[in-house]
């Protein structure tokens, strides 16, 4: 079984949140901020969710307040804000870090799978994304510049292909 | 000059004609915009730059040929002259102009051409060029009025606090074109097309460090470098290999993989590189306040930062987790940092090993440039592109600043004041070393190592020190404290030292007030360790202090209020320094000393406030005080009062109250 199964972040109200719920499926997971210049994006995603929610596809949402201080709310706020401001309906972890000595499980599985640019292994800024098959193992590292939407066609040639 | 519509009808014609011969036409662009910048209306001059962006962009190929040579020609148009250094930027249409000019450039010229450029107007660009190339001209400053716009008398007093803080014009434009340069260079080297481009990474950040380094100590707001070089490390994407590239048996796959992987560590390296050093450099001379948080987290007061102080903290922030990105493993390198220390320090002799006063002198003044001496080897033989270290010990403050958490668990006394020394040190004997905010988060980690650790191993630690490299500590410390003009920093750093100095062994602690005493350079210095004197030898420690796991220093020193009543205590208290007829008498003969020395006919201030701050040592120190020595200096200081001329006594007022007091009192004893 892949590690990613194994992990079990907090979700915004404090419950772990097993990953082995998400056994094939393909997931998007995304570091977000409310007040980041990428924020919009959060638009893109929660259509990218509804898209393709029915055919085993998932978003979880990571907010983070490294990059810039872009995440300063408390867990509700950020969750307030998501739904109010663009409709989320995806999952929102509780606030993590994403670098550093307290990086989240999560985060660290992720970035040990998939280097980004030059190969650094540390999150740059929000809105980057790791897309996961459906057996667990991280298929690419999108930077934050990569539009949601730009994505479809791998989802869909990931949720086409057999678990 | 010819009217702006032949000129500008010349000119567009120029682009049409002249495809052919490329080098007229960049001369013909030149020898106009000078003539406009010199000669023209604002409004003319916004003309020319405007139809120039047109041609720019509606000839992409001459672009491409000719963009390279126009940047200099172009920065011209910003100066004193074109640009109303108290308005907003926006609403200037020549500064709008010249960057539309240097967008399509950067998106149309050759990129190695144009990063050659950008690089070369960089290194060139100073203060001092700024200011000339502002002076011309300027009996005929231009109304920088747009069309239509109405005049007003009352400007806004928004506007006014805001762009008034543009204090330096020459720094204003300093900034505005560097501005323009990084974006310029950032995007010249997003488009070469190389498979080695560490190369022209390294041909920029050279320049950048280059700039910054020659700009970190006159400009005024450490931001502008700061976000900078920030924003280069940051948006740096890095070029992708020519598409052209023909893999055969010469140049395999496997080749064309090892050349990029090689490149891209190298490009990190330099990423890194240019991060430890963008955030060391620019606040070179800004407190960084770590040490400050610390102690008011100690004292359970408010930290609270001026908004300055607030912007910078943020940029510190984005340095910080920028290092993350980069995958600098920031506690790993701090510990490399302070095991370097170590390794400069940890074969200091004891005292014992000077055979005679002589040796004492040299080893005393070995410790004192042995960093420096580290230092300049280490630039020397350094062949690979290493981080700043500088830049780690910041990080490991903003650390703290940032998390509230310290970057390390277990810092020893030992290693902080190696650490203290090995970057305070070198900046004795070069300006290059010198940095306010790393000396902040050493002292940060002297406090942190003190308030931490048990005391008995803090001081066991000190008792075991080379007693020249405490010294060497106390003195720095107390030198680079005397030159501190911010009131309550000074104050913070006479309670280290104070701390200090009720750690050290006794003797040593005394030494060094005897040794400030006699010879200081700053009369501050002198008057600070009196009463640091006055203090120790007042305050009590207990002998029983013997358990670890209960004497923290925090509490074991929390009584230190300089005004505490003097309280004997039965039992098991000793002073920190017990006053015994050889220290009186040490201490006795510096006093005569200043007696002298604030009669004499050259007698400065610092003189007399000295001796006042003596006599009032004594009066404080009476009881403990040998009564003779105490008559001595009455009797002294009477006399010179007496055959001091008349319109000099004004200066003496307080020595002539204390001198009273001090007789009062040898009379109620008789």
């Amino acid at each position: 079984m892949s590690e990613f199964y194994k992990l079990a972040p907090i979700d915004k109200k404090g419950q772990p949140f097993p990953f082995d719920q998400l056994k094939g499926k393909v997931v998007l997971i995304v570091n977000v901020a409310s007040k980041c210049g990428f924020t919009p994006q959060y638009k893109e995603l929660e259509a990218l969710y509804k898209s393709y929610k029915d055919q085993g596809f998932t978003i979880i949402g990571f907010p983070c307040n490294q990059f810039g201080h872009q995440e300063p709310g408390s867990d509700e706020e950020i969750a307030q804000f998501c739904q109010l401001n663009y409709g989320v309906t995806f999952p929102i972890m509780k606030k993590t870090d994403v670098n550093g000595g307290n990086e989240d499980p999560v985060y660290k599985f992720l970035k040990s799978q998939k280097s980004g640019m030059l190969g650094l292994r540390g999150i740059k800024w929000n809105f980057e994304k790791f897309l996961i098959d459906k057996k667990g193992k991280v298929h690419e590292r999108y930077s934050s510049l990569t539009k949601p939407s730009s994505l479809s066609e791998t989802i869909e040639e990931l949720l086409k292909e057999v678990d | 000059m010819e009217p702006i519509e032949d000129l500008l009808f010349e000119l567009t014609d120029a682009f049409k004609a002249r495809k052919e011969d490329l080098i007229e036409l960049v001369t013909l662009i030149d020898i106009y915009g000078e003539q406009v910048d010199q000669e023209g209306t604002h409004e003319e001059k916004t003309k020319f730059i405007e139809t120039l962006n047109t041609l720019l962009e509606d000839n992409p190929d001459i672009t491409g040929e000719i963009g390279w040579d126009l940047p200099k020609g172009l920065l011209k148009f910003l100066s004193k002259d074109n640009v109303d250094v108290s308005k907003r930027l926006g609403v200037n249409m020549i500064v709008q102009g010249v960057m539309k000019c240097f967008y399509a450039i950067s998106i149309q010229g050759e990129p190695k051409k144009c990063l050659v450029t950008g690089l070369e107007l960089l290194s060139c660009t100073s203060v001092e060029d700024v200011s000339e190339n502002g002076q011309h001209n300027k009996n005929t400053l231009v109304d920088e009025k747009l069309p239509g716009e109405v005049v007003k008398n009352d400007s806004d007093p928004n506007d006014i606090s805001y762009y008034g803080e543009r204090k330096s014009s020459s720094e204003f434009f300093l900034t505005l074109k560097s501005y323009i340069l990084f974006e310029f260079i950032g995007a010249s080297l997003k488009r070469i097309s190389t498979l080695y481009p560490s190369k022209y990474l390294g041909a920029a950040v050279a320049t950048i460090e280059k700039f910054v380094y020659n700009h970190a100590d006159s400009f005024e707001d450490a931001l502008f470098l700061l976000r900078r070089v920030y924003t280069f490390c940051r948006n740096y994407i890095p070029p992708d290999p020519p598409k052209d590239i023909q893999l055969n048996e010469e140049f395999t796959q496997e080749m064309f993989d090892k050349v990029v992987e090689k490149e891209s560590k190298l490009q990190v390296r330099l990423l890194r590189k240019l991060c430890t050093f963008g955030i060391s450099t620019p606040i070179k001379t800004v407190n960084i306040n770590t040490d400050v948080k610390y102690y008011c987290a100690l004292n359970h007061q408010q930290f609270q930062l001026s908004v300055y102080y607030a912007e910078l903290l943020e940029l510190y922030s984005r340095y910080y987790q920028l290092a993350f990105s980069l995958d600098v493993n920031i506690e790993n390198e701090f510990r490399n940092v302070v095991k370097e220390c170590r390794i400069i320090y940890k074969s200091v002799p004891q005292e014992a090993s000077a055979v005679n006063d002589e040796a004492k002198l040299v080893l005393e003044r070995m410790v004192y440039k042995l960093a420096y001496t580290f230092e300049v080897q280490k630039t020397a033989k350094e062949k690979n592109v290493g981080l700043d270290s500088n830049g780690i010990v910041l990080f490991s403050g903003i650390n703290y600043l940032e998390t509230n958490k310290h970057l390390v668990n277990t810092m020893t006394i030992t290693d902080a004041v190696y650490l203290y020394l090995r970057f305070a040190t070198p900046s004795l004997y070069s300006r290059v070393y010198h940095s306010v905010a790393v000396e902040s988060v050493n002292r940060y980690w002297l406090w942190y190592a003190i308030t931490t650790e048990p005391l008995e191993s803090v001081k066991k630690e000190l008792k075991n020190l080379s007693v020249f490299v405490t010294k060497a500590l106390l003195q720095v410390l107390l030198q680079k404290n005397c030159v501190q003009v911010n009131d309550h920093l000074r104050m913070i750093n006479f309670t280290l030292l104070t701390r200090l100095l009720c750690l050290v062994p006794e003797a040593v602690a005394f030494g060094f007030i005897m040794d400030v005493l006699k010879a200081c350079p700053f009369p501050l210095g002198k008057t600070s360790v009196l009463c640091i004197l006055k203090d120790l030898s007042r305050q009590r420690i207990s002998k029983k202090d013997e358990n670890p796991e209960t004497s923290l220093i925090t509490e074991k020193l929390s009584n230190l209020g300089i005004n505490d009543g003097h309280k004997p205590r039965k039992g098991n208290y000793k002073n920190y320094i017990n006053l015994d007829s050889f220290k009186m008498t040490a201490v006795h003969e510096y006093c005569l000393q200043t007696i002298q020395d604030s009669f004499a006919v050259d007698a400065k201030k610092s003189n007399i406030l000295l001796l006042s701050t003596y006599l009032n040592f004594f009066i404080v120190l009476r009881e403990q005080w040998d009564k003779d020595l105490l008559r001595v200096v009455y009797l002294m200081v009477d006399s010179k009062l007496k055959s001091a001329e008349l319109d000099t006594l004004s200066n003496y007022v307080q020595i002539i109250d204390a001198n009273k007091s001090l007789g009062d009192y040898l009379i109620s004893i008789k």
